[in-house]
């Protein structure tokens, strides 16, 4: 599997440095650029700031924003090229190889679910780097006092950092997961292109719908759930988002997540024709 | 005879269309059977099938003793009729793959056959001309010791040296522990190869023996037998 792996990865490594290189080039000026005008931020009365009144400042936010769009961008398009690197191995003659080496369907799904997680992972470490490195920037120049205050809750930036990558990994894979189900399962019973790829964006529809049906309705008999609040926002005194898991609700979606992993793999070597 | 494979009555139906009509073929050791048929025949779909990339509706295929799967993978060398390597790949890094994916890859006997055929290995997969493909492609699956080679139409598209070449190097490649399938049209330039041979015409083996042996009951080359049995196909 971990030989696949890397086949996969290298086979758009050159596409993804592009993509995160832009990413952090960009970034890079925007915070320099931002650092050389002075800032963004101008004090209204020693407690509240707001966008400082000059061109400049609007540039720099009009960056910030692009840098924001780009910067969902770049899970979005690692999450299609490792979703198309399947349905390519299906519909061309590469699939020929793939599927001529002695190696199980689930290898070769998990060989490339993990490929995608790892770009994933390069990709978001960088984003929430980068929103952190803007916010410190931002707040440093706009006020030192701001800047201390904001260091103060170092720990629950961390802490909250953590879950949010937690988070949108899992998220990812959920939706890859789905994503790999549903073309392998059109490709096993549909095998013509056009209607198929349209098929397969109907299954993967449906599979979402029916994940999130089967989980609302565990949710609903077994309602126990953990707060982890407490551990993340344990040094804000006020009051604080709640972030709790439904138990049953969690231990379903990571079964279900399994079960259309295997069925990947079992369709991929037993159902699939190419 | 030790059998290596067995095919029993294999049909194989796509939708409105039955491409295999109950195939039986039977190969041993050391041999190389010829399957020769017009386009759109079966013969692709049949090696597919014995390859594990195709399943059949019905019968059986054993590849010694075992249906084609994951096991029978790693004694079948397949050369497909058209490129399977990716295109991001150097000639060096589709060795590379071999090696990681099949044991039975020999990176000695492949670098070889890339010198007999004037290959480069730093050179980019997508940028070979079709007739470099073939060899390229052709090395990668004889260098593998494997138990059964299916090379289909390893000489569709290629020039008469680039012929020859692989004619020899399937020749070179020849060993008594293995065989192998060769499908193609070309009958000509390949028949002198053929242990065996197959007819196979609308999903159906029509003619099969032994290739000396039919040549000396109908006093004719197997190509002239091929061009009179296709004639009216």
């Amino acid at each position: 599997m971990y030989n696949l792996m890397k086949y996969e990865i290298k086979s758009r490594y050159k596409s993804l440095c592009w993509l995160i290189g832009i990413f952090i080039v960009f970034n890079v000026f925007t915070m320099l650029k931002i650092a050389m005008d002075g800032g963004m931020l101008e004090s209204l009365n020693g407690i509240t700031y707001s966008l400082k009144e000059s061109s400049s400042s609007h540039v720099n936010f009009m960056l910030l924003m692009i840098a924001g769009f780009y910067g969902g961008l770049v899970p979005l398009l690692i999450a299609i090229w490792g979703l198309q690197s399947m349905a390519k191995d299906l519909h061309q003659p590469t699939g020929y190889l793939i599927l001529s080496i002695p190696q199980r369907g689930y290898s070769i799904v998990g060989a490339k679910l993990l490929a995608a997680l790892v770009e994933f992972t390069i990709g978001l470490l960088l984003i929430v780097a980068f929103v952190i490195l803007h916010v410190v920037n931002i707040a440093r120049l706009g006020s030192l006092d701001l800047y201390v205050r904001m260091t103060e809750y170092n720990e629950v930036v961390v802490k909250l950092s953590i879950f949010i990558i937690l988070g949108l990994i899992y998220l990812f894979m959920y939706v890859m997961v789905a994503g790999y189900f549903s073309t392998v399962f059109i490709r096993s019973f549909f095998a013509g292109r056009k209607f198929g790829n349209l098929a397969a964006f109907v299954t993967f529809v449906v599979v979402l719908y029916l994940m999130s049906q089967v989980i609302q309705a565990v949710e609903l008999m077994f309602p126990a759930s953990i707060d982890i609040s407490f551990w993340i926002f344990d040094k804000i005194p006020t009051r604080v988002p709640s972030t709790s898991f439904n138990i049953a609700g969690t231990i379903t979606e990571i079964a279900i997540l399994f079960g259309l992993f295997w069925g990947t793999g079992w369709l991929l070597e037993n159902q699939v024709e190419v | 005879m030790d059998t290596l494979l067995q095919i029993k009555n294999v049909t194989k139906n796509y939708v409105g269309k039955r491409a295999l009509k109950g195939v039986n073929l039977t190969l041993g050791y050391g041999k190389i059977l010829g399957l020769m048929g017009p386009n759109g025949s079966g013969k692709t779909t049949l090696m597919k099938i014995i390859v594990g990339l195709q399943k059949p509706s019905s019968g059986e295929v054993l590849i010694t003793g075992q249906a084609p799967g994951v096991h029978t993978k790693s004694m079948v060398s397949f050369l497909p009729d058209v490129n399977h390597l990716y295109s991001w790949m150097k000639v060096k890094d589709a060795m590379a793959f071999y090696k990681d994916f099949f044991p039975d890859f020999d990176a000695v006997k492949c670098s070889e056959m890339l010198l007999f055929m004037r290959l480069d290995a730093s050179t980019n997969v997508k940028s070979l001309s079709k007739g470099m493909m073939e060899k390229l492609n052709l090395s990668l699956t004889l260098s593998r010791k494997a138990k059964l080679y299916v090379l289909d139409e390893p000489l569709g598209g290629v020039d008469p040296v680039a012929r020859e070449q692989i004619i020899d190097s399937i020749l070179k490649n020849y060993r008594e522990d293995s065989s192998v399938i060769i499908s193609t049209h070309l009958v000509n330039d390949i028949e002198r190869l053929f242990d065996e041979v197959a007819f196979i015409s609308d999903g159906n083996i029509i003619l099969y023996g032994d290739a000396e042996e039919l040549r000396q009951e109908h006093a004719k080359s197997i190509d002239e037998l091929y061009r009179e049995v296709f004639q009216n196909v």
